[in-house]
C-alpha cells in the first residue's frame, strides 16, 4: 500500500534573487490554482510533494529561501544532501540574470554532492517587457551545464516539465540518489545513462 | 497479562482483553508490513507495553481514509499512516477577517499525528513560528490544517481543517 512504490526521496532547492517568482513558481510546480494576490502571512518553508516521473514516484521535499534570500541569509544547511537546484531568474529583470553567478558560485560552495543536477528557468515570460532574451538563458545554461527552461507562473507553460526534467535526470545520475527499499527504478525506453554524474550539457523544452 | 489465566476464568473484561489482544496483533502485523516497506518507525508495536497500548488503543485510531484538502483536489495523506492523538494546540483560523490584525483561532484537543514528514503524500510547512511551523495544503496553500513540532519532529493534522 501507501509508500512501498516510492523510489526515493529527493532535494529540490529552489534560489534566484527576490521577486523573479520563486515562490509562485514552487505554487506552479505543484498545482493548478494560481493566486495572484498571494499574500501569505507566513510564507511556505518548504513542501513534500509526489512527482511520477517515467513510472516512478518520487518524494519531492521543495525548499524555498522564503524570502531570506534578501539577507543573504541562506545557510549551509539549506543546500545541504540536496540533488537537484532550480536556478530562477525574471526574464523582465536584468539583474536578476546576471546575479546567477553569485548563486551559481554559493551553490557550488555549499552543496555536498559535486554532482548536483541544475535548472535555469526563465520565469515571467508572460510579461510583455522581456530584456533577456532566451538564447542568452540557453547560452549561460550550456555554459554550467544545466538544463533550461522559461516558465510562467500564471500559465502552465513549462513549469510541470520543468520538475519532471529535474527528476529525470537526477534519477539517471548515478550515485546521486538512493532509492528507497526494495522499490525498483522502472527505466523507461533505453532512458540514456549519465556517464560521470554531471549533467550533460543543456536541455531545451 | 497472561493468556492462560484469561482462558481458565474468562470473564467479560477479560474476553476484551483477549479481543482487544487479537486486535493489537493483527496491527502489529499491518505496521510490520509498513516497516519494511517504509522503514519507519511504528510506535504502537512493543509487545511489552501492553497497558500503555490498551490505553493508547482504547482512545487513538489510525485515519481510516485518504486525508484530503478542503479546498482543492490535493492529496495529504494515504490511509493509515496517522493516528489519533489528544493534544492541545492553538492554530490561526483558515479563514481571517482581512482587517483584522491578530489572527482569530482556536484550541484544536485532538489531532492525527504523523512520524515521519515524508509520510505525507503532498503538504507545505510554513516558517518556523517559535517551536512549530504550521502545516498547509501543498497545492493550494491554504491553512493552518495543522503543526509540526519541530523538537519531536512529529506532525499533526487538524481533523476538521481537511476532508477525509
Amino acid at each position: 500500500m501507501a509508500d512501498t512504490d516510492i523510489l526515493t526521496t529527493l532535494k529540490i532547492l529552489i534560489i534566484g534573487e527576490s521577486g523573479v517568482g520563486k515562490s509562485s513558481l514552487m505554487l506552479r510546480f505543484t498545482d493548478d490554482v494560481f493566486d495572484p494576490g498571494l499574500s501569505a502571512t507566513i510564507g511556505v518553508d518548504f513542501k513534500v510533494k509526489v512527482l511520477t516521473v517515467d513510472g516512478n514516484r518520487a518524494k519531492l521535499a521543495i525548499w524555498d529561501t522564503a524570502g531570506s534570500e534578501r539577507f543573504r541569509t541562506l545557510t549551509p544547511s539549506y543546500y545541504r544532501g540536496a540533488q537537484g537546484a532550480i536556478l530562477v531568474y525574471d526574464v523582465t529583470n536584468r539583474t536578476s540574470f546576471q546575479k546567477l553567478d553569485l548563486w551559481l558560485n554559493e551553490l557550488e560552495t555549499y552543496s555536498t554532492k559535486s554532482n548536483i543536477v541544475k535548472m535555469l528557468v526563465g520565469n515571467k515570460i508572460d510579461k510583455e517587457a522581456r530584456v533577456v532574451t532566451r538564447e542568452e538563458g540557453v547560452k549561460y545554461a550550456r555554459k554550467h551545464s544545466m538544463l533550461f527552461i522559461e516558465a510562467s507562473a500564471k500559465t502552465r507553460d513549462g513549469v510541470q516539465c520543468a520538475f519532471e526534467e529535474l527528476v529525470e535526470k537526477i534519477i539517471q545520475t548515478p550515485g546521486l540518489w538512493e532509492t528507497d527499499q526494495r522499490s525498483e527504478l522502472r527505466l523507461s525506453d533505453g532512458a540514456p545513462t549519465q556517464q560521470g554524474g554531471q549533467c550533460g550539457g543543456y536541455c531545451v523544452i | 497479562m497472561n493468556f492462560k489465566t484469561m482462558h481458565l476464568s474468562p470473564s467479560f473484561i477479560e474476553i476484551e482483553y483477549i479481543i482487544i489482544l487479537l486486535l493489537l496483533t493483527m496491527e502489529k502485523e499491518t505496521c510490520q508490513k509498513q516497516k519494511v516497506s517504509e522503514g519507519k518507525a511504528c510506535e504502537e508495536t512493543d509487545i511489552g507495553r501492553i497497558p500503555d497500548m490498551l490505553k493508547e488503543t482504547l482512545t487513538s485510531s489510525k485515519n481510516e481514509s485518504t486525508v484530503m484538502c478542503q479546498k482543492c483536489p490535493s492529496i495529504i495523506l494515504k490511509p493509515g499512516l496517522a493516528s489519533t492523538t489528544n493534544i492541545e494546540q492553538f492554530l490561526p483560523f483558515m479563514y481571517q477577517e482581512t482587517a483584522s490584525t491578530t489572527p482569530d483561532g482556536e484550541t484544536v484537543k485532538q489531532f492525527w499525528c504523523v512520524d515521519d514528514i515524508y509520510s505525507f503524500e503532498n503538504v507545505g510547512f510554513s516558517s518556523t513560528v517559535g517551536q512549530i511551523k504550521y502545516l498547509t495544503c501543498a497545492d493550494c496553500e491554504i491553512g493552518p490544517i495543522g503543526w509540526h513540532d519541530l523538537l519531536t519532529k512529529k506532525s499533526y493534522i487538524a481533523p476538521n481543517r481537511v476532508k477525509l
